[in-house]
């Protein structure tokens, strides 16, 4: 087990949204503001880890012909919980994410890692794997969300530093376009492009030191 | 006979499965339901206060299409529950109709619409357009008056709607 | 009349004004999955529009009959998936049974939309703006309409994408996540679009 190789893989080299390119339809939708991007990341990151531990520890148990179905219903039941929960004691977050709550059912990245990663490992490591691809999905909300705030509304923070967050450009300059739905695709587009291109670097950067030995 | 076994061992399975996550469902449901019933029904209170305040609120028939809560305001007039389809969703809002038949408060109770774009309908600048109505209104692209939200004109006529639809309702009734 | 000017409303909305892919962001990991080859989009497509209608007709029966009746509205987002997965399945076994030739089109998407976000979200629209099994029904199948219409558009710029040139890092999946976007902008036109006021 490796916490840091794991926080590495889910923040950069294998990024569920950035390099796995899972979980797009939320990432695109939700990332106008900061508060609706780390209040969907911690949601998701929450029910990610917590179907991973009872996916792993149901592995042996569960028959392999309705995995994905035994898979759904648990994932579906945390999704359920978390809606209820935050309804109850969030609900600005449940009235600005709206129906993308229920919508984690079908993320995805928790289907995702539940086959390609807790089915196959112990109880630990999928909750590690739960909490790092969740860390490496809030991160990469974040981010939409600062950049798409910033040129769309010329904030930052809205929501969570004060209801208009700290304004930043002038409030005549923000082009509205980024907050549309053209903004999620260019955003994610050219967010995808930079990871690429930093993964390249760093597996040139280590094929150098293997030359170097 | 080891395929009827296996049949019902992936049943038996996914039944249990199902069991225990409705029924944790269900205990979640039951902690919870409380606090969010009294949310919505304070949410509810706070607007009825905000569009037209009263002492007490008088429950009465409605049976118009849209038209979810009617409420008679002392004499001061009436509050009107609506609902309307917006951008992301419905649009649940309180109008507050006065006794002379004009538009005194409109308060978005909620709504799911486009953060920084639809969701700018709750600010009072929008919202204070409609103040004094007292006929149906239209936002300016339709050949009204009322200034649409910026990239927004489908939340902004979503709740024009709202507006013209409890007017509508109070005409009715009064 | 107005119950049709209603549907009509209803439908052309769905397919322009909001287009669940381009507008929702409902559906996107099919949208760039399977956008690679116009004949395979459509196929998509088609299979989208078939499961969409009826997901919507059997979920508001189920809400309808079951949850409103029992008050177990809560459980719509667990209840609402298995109806999807099953009916899913359940399509893909009868079309395997009597209608081989869809099935050899079909088959290999089917199981790819149980986990279609379009598919549970639209039968979670439907219940959220309260409408009727017939509204709920058109507003299904015309969402799927609009979702072929998107996939196809996009398939064919993007089978022009890849002889392009273009910076490494954008190679594939940015350029056409870009290129959606540009698509997503041509869509904004139809945004307060008026149908019969």
């Amino acid at each position: 087990m490796n916490f840091k190789k794991q926080l590495k893989e889910g923040l950069l080299t294998n990024n569920p949204v950035l390099s796995q390119l899972l979980g797009m339809c939320s990432t695109m939708a939700i990332t106008t503001t900061l508060f609706n991007g780390l209040g969907m990341g911690l949601s998701v990151t929450i029910i990610l880890i917590c179907s991973n531990v009872v996916i792993s520890a149901l592995r042996k148990i569960i028959p392999d012909k309705i995995r994905i179905a035994a898979y759904i219903v648990v994932i579906a039941g945390f999704v359920t919980m978390v809606d209820l929960l935050l309804k109850a004691y969030v609900p600005a977050l449940s009235d600005s994410l709206g129906v993308f709550i229920p919508l984690i059912v079908v993320n995805c990245i928790i289907l995702g890692r539940a086959e390609a990663f807790a089915s196959k490992n112990g109880v630990l490591a999928s909750a590690v794997d739960g909490l790092t691809q969740g860390i490496g999905y809030t991160a990469a909300l974040v981010v939409m969300c600062i950049i798409r705030e910033f040129l769309g509304s010329g904030t930052f923070g809205k929501g969570v530093l004060g209801a208009d967050g700290v304004r930043i450009l002038p409030a005549d300059y923000p082009a509205l376009l980024v907050i549309l739905p053209v903004g999620g695709f260019l955003t994610l587009g050219c967010l995808i492009a930079l990871t690429q291109w930093i993964n390249r670097k760093l597996a040139e950067k280590e094929r150098e030191k293997e030359a170097v030995k | 006979m080891k395929d009827y076994k296996y049949v019902l061992r992936l049943t038996l399975t996914l039944l249990l499965i199902t069991a225990v996550v409705a029924g944790l469902l269900g205990l979640v449901n039951y902690l919870t339901e409380d606090k969010i019933d009294a949310l919505t029904r304070e949410k509810a209170e706070k607007a009825m206060q905000d569009v037209l305040p009263a002492a007490h609120y008088e429950p009465i028939a409605h049976s118009m299409d849209g038209v979810t809560e009617a409420y008679r305001a002392d004499d001061k007039g009436y509050v009107v529950r609506v609902n309307e389809n917006g951008f992301g969703g419905s649009i649940d809002m309180m109008v507050g109709v006065g006794a002379d038949g004009k538009v005194c408060g409109v308060s978005i109770i909620s709504h799911s619409e486009t953060a920084s774009l639809g969701a700018n309908c709750v600010r009072e600048d929008f919202r204070a357009q409609y103040l004094g109505a007292d006929s149906a209104l239209a936002v300016k692209k339709d050949g009204g008056t009322i200034d649409a939200l910026t990239g927004a004109t489908v939340t902004s006529r979503a709740v024009t709607r709202g507006v013209n639809l409890a007017l509508e309702f109070v005409k009715e009734v009064g | 009349m107005s119950t049709f000017v209603a549907l009509f409303t209803i439908s052309l909305n769905a397919i322009l004004a909001e287009n669940f892919i381009l507008v929702k962001f409902l559906g996107i990991c099919p949208f760039m999955g399977v956008s690679k080859k116009t004949d395979t989009a459509f196929g998509m497509g088609l299979a989208v529009i078939f499961v969409m209608g009826l997901a919507s007709a059997a979920t508001w029966a189920v809400n309808e009959f079951l949850l409103v009746r029992l008050n177990l509205e809560y459980m719509q987002t667990v209840v609402f998936i298995l109806v999807i997965a099953a009916l899913v399945q359940f399509v893909e076994m009868f079309l395997q049974k009597a209608l081989p030739a869809l099935y050899q089109a079909l088959g290999i998407y089917l199981p790819l939309i149980t986990t279609n976000c379009a598919v549970l979200g639209v039968a979670l629209l439907n219940i959220q703006n309260g409408y009727t099994f017939i509204e709920s029904v058109i507003y299904g199948v015309t969402g799927g309409v609009g979702f072929t219409l998107a996939i196809v558009l996009f398939s064919s710029v993007r089978e022009r994408l890849e002889d392009c040139d273009c910076p490494k890092a954008f190679k594939g999946f940015p350029l056409a996540l870009i290129a959606a976007g540009l698509l997503a902008l041509s869509f904004l036109g139809f945004s307060g679009f008026k149908v019969f006021g």
